[in-house]
């Protein structure tokens, strides 16, 4: 899934836009989940708010 | 006191972060500047020249670290957190994101004037309405057509027309981002997402099962189902 979320987003964004993604950091078994990355697009920085579990990525 | 200020409209603003002081202190404090010598008339709106009193106080003191004062210039674009308080939203799911987590992910994802914004998540619209907060035109679709349709008086339409925002809601349309209708051409500025968070474990999609394509039925040659 986050794979279609990359490729939809590197085929339909123009030059320079930006995607901004919540994700978990973690699995239900507490797994760090790895960033994801994908050739056509810059990983720009990321947010984590422990509260929430998650992580806003961009 | 620089002369051009002497005879402008003024009024003193107090605010304070990490504390706090009655306002009747905070009365006398402002007072306390009578020696500014400013002879203009106190106007609480619109005055010309607005004074900031700021306190900043460290973690549990009762009295401040640093005091600062200054004319106010501009403000930031934090009283948008306020107003888009998800308690004051007509309609919200239990998906919604807080205000303030939707703002900021529509502000760094640099969404502003001339812009088209996407959510292919878009539950109650809360990351759409943030986009056309900052002024980028916005669109949304979500697997599930209920909550974006919502009931009578209480949809995303609802909201944007809430906030006054209903010129930069572009649409919606129901769709599954896995399989999706949006044709692939490079048109969109942003894309704000916050997806179902079973993304590792498989999720809904839509479409068959069975991947095989069925045989066209053909009503007196024309296909049936046109």
């Amino acid at each position: 899934m986050m794979d279609d979320i990359l490729d939809f987003a590197a085929s339909t964004l123009v030059d320079n836009a930006r995607l901004a993604l919540w994700m978990p950091t973690a699995n239900d078994d507490d797994i760090k989940l790895p960033l994801p990355t994908h050739p056509c697009l810059e990983f720009l920085s990321s947010c984590k708010q422990p509260f929430n579990k998650c992580m806003l990525f961009l | 006191m620089l002369p051009q200020y002497r005879n402008m409209s003024f009024y003193f603003f107090f605010d304070s972060f990490r504390g706090k002081k009655s306002s009747s202190v905070q009365r006398n404090m402002i007072e306390d500047f009578g020696w500014l010598g400013l002879e203009g008339p106190i106007c609480s709106k619109d005055a010309k020249l607005q004074l900031s009193l700021l306190e900043w106080y460290r973690l549990y003191v009762p009295e401040p670290d640093e005091v600062f004062f200054g004319r106010w210039i501009g403000s930031s674009g934090r009283h948008a957190i306020n107003k888009f308080d998800l308690k004051k939203r007509c309609y919200i799911s239990t998906t919604s994101m807080d205000a303030e987590l939707a703002l900021v992910t529509a502000n760094i994802a640099l969404a502003s004037p001339s812009k088209i914004f996407y959510d292919p998540f878009m539950g109650s619209g809360g990351f759409t309405i943030a986009c056309a907060h900052f002024g980028a035109v916005a669109m949304g679709s979500d697997i599930d057509g209920r909550s974006i349709r919502g009931q009578k008086n209480q949809n995303v339409i609802a909201n944007f027309e809430q906030y006054g925002l209903s010129g930069l809601h572009l649409d919606d349309f129901v769709a599954d981002l896995t399989n999706t209708p949006v044709r692939i051409a490079r048109f969109l500025d942003g894309i704000l997402c916050d997806p179902p968070y079973g993304v590792r474990e498989g999720l809904r999609v839509l479409g068959k099962k069975n991947d095989k394509v069925r045989e066209r039925v053909y009503n007196e040659g024309k296909p049936a189902h046109l």
